[in-house]
């Protein structure tokens, strides 16, 4: 690789690691090239935010081949989206538009599968909580309280990626955040029939 | 309602935290598969260029269009010393034509674009030291031409003597704009003019017409009449306009 293209790719690093939405103009030469599709660019984007789809994917669903599966999926709508036939032809943030594409398609495929969905899981919060009784309880969330959940607490995104990604305002997000913990520690604790608390291993 | 709570009654912010804490177990996952991810990667790829080859046009910058016509396509340093070699060329490429330009004879394809250059100068001189200067300036340019033409035994066209005998004349009605002092020295360099002039047309081959010659003395006369009676010169250049200094129109 030449000198200018590693120093080219480099800015392009830097300017996917922002945590803001597009506002540089570095921001918008790397989506003006994505637009033009720039298979360099292209693959950039996708070794650097497809882990993180496919993280986001795996904690709800447990299953490797459906989190990639959701990969693919959201990275083709992106492509669908960059060209002119797009919906709406406009991106203003690509990390933006992959999650909230994974968000509903996560979304769809829950309610496929709505029996396992409907699973419940009643744990005494004082007793060890297993990843399975975890995954079922934020099943039953919406999709905008899982989502805030398990990318701000275990992804770290910022209030304004949040807000972008569910539209809502920023100061909004923390009653939002709370409010979904409330509803996961219910849907953790909760049962269709009244059972006693499971204090088990 | 109790009075103590139990350990299992916990308030609602400390059980959230408890609940946020609990998401930890979330944070360990297997290791992504490699080559499922490299597949998708690929997936992705050939779907993008399969749309890059359907999309009807490609959205590139100016930039890249200015790349395309240049091959390969260059880096932004060989782009910015490209921009500047064409500025430096246009500017260079100016100053040929403007000094190739000045040096035009009657019968080169530039003259006239020499005339038009003079005549713009001349429209935007300010005071009347500035038309006088210019239009004498403009003046001797003619005698230059007529001397090349000479020698190339070429006959000197009509339209150059016109042109050459409007420029005194123009020359002579700036300077009765002037004050008295700057009207004396305008009118003593017009009369150095008109002398050179005349002992360039007599030499003329072949000669030219004695009307030429005769309006130069005509001229002469103006310049006589300025530097002995200025008032007098003024009333009649006022009166009389500069069409009797010129003979016919300029063009």
């Amino acid at each position: 690789m030449e000198i200018r293209d590693w120093l080219n790719l480099q800015s392009l690093i830097s300017s996917l690691q922002s945590p803001k939405s597009v506002t540089s103009a570095s921001d918008l030469s790397l989506l003006q090239r994505a637009k033009a599709f720039d298979l360099q660019v292209l693959g950039l984007i996708y070794d650097h935010y497809s882990p993180g789809i496919y993280r986001y994917a795996y904690r709800l669903l447990n299953d490797a081949a459906l989190a990639e599966a959701c990969v693919s999926e959201v990275f083709s709508q992106l492509l669908q989206a960059l060209s002119s036939k797009g919906k709406d032809g406009h991106i203003r943030d690509i990390e933006i538009q992959l999650f909230h594409s994974a968000m509903l398609w996560i979304e769809r495929e829950l309610a496929r599968n709505r029996d396992s969905a409907l699973a419940t899981v009643t744990r005494d919060l004082d007793s060890p909580i297993e990843a399975e009784d975890l995954r079922i309880a934020l099943r039953q969330l919406s999709a905008e309280a899982r989502t805030l959940l398990l990318l701000k607490f275990l992804e770290s995104w910022d209030n304004a990626q949040l807000s972008a990604l569910i539209d809502a305002p920023a100061n909004s997000l923390h009653g939002r955040y709370q409010h979904a913990l409330i509803e996961l520690r219910q849907a953790l604790t909760s049962s269709p029939e009244a059972a006693k608390p499971f204090r088990g291993g | 309602m109790a009075k103590n709570p139990t350990p299992t009654e916990a308030t609602a912010p400390t059980l959230d935290l408890r609940v946020a804490r609990q998401l930890e177990k979330l944070r360990r996952m297997p290791s992504r598969d490699h080559a499922m991810a490299q597949h998708g990667r690929n997936a992705f790829l050939a779907e993008a260029q399969s749309l890059r080859l359907k999309e009807p046009s490609i959205r590139l910058s100016w930039y890249d269009w200015l790349g395309r016509l240049i091959r390969p396509r260059p880096g932004l340093l060989l782009r910015a010393l490209i921009v500047i070699v064409v500025i430096s060329g246009t500017i260079a490429a100016m100053s040929s034509l403007a000094t190739a330009t000045q040096y035009s004879l009657p019968n080169q394809w530039l003259y006239p674009l020499k005339q038009w250059m003079e005549n713009g100068q001349l429209a935007f001189a300010r005071t009347p030291k500035d038309r006088s200067d210019l239009a004498l300036t403009f003046a001797f340019r003619r005698i230059k031409e007529i001397e090349l033409l000479n020698e190339q035994g070429i006959a000197v066209p009509e339209s150059v003597l016109a042109r050459m005998h409007h420029e005194i004349a123009f020359a002579l009605e700036a300077a009765s704009h002037m004050d008295d002092a700057a009207m004396q020295q305008a009118l003593q360099d017009t009369d150095g003019q008109l002398l050179l002039q005349e002992e360039v047309l007599r030499q003329a081959n072949p000669p030219v017409s004695l009307d030429t010659l005769d309006l130069i003395e005509r001229q002469r006369l103006w310049v006589e009449l300025g530097l002995l009676e200025p008032q007098g010169f003024r009333e009649q250049i006022r009166t009389l306009g500069t069409s009797p200094l010129s003979g016919p129109n300029m063009p």
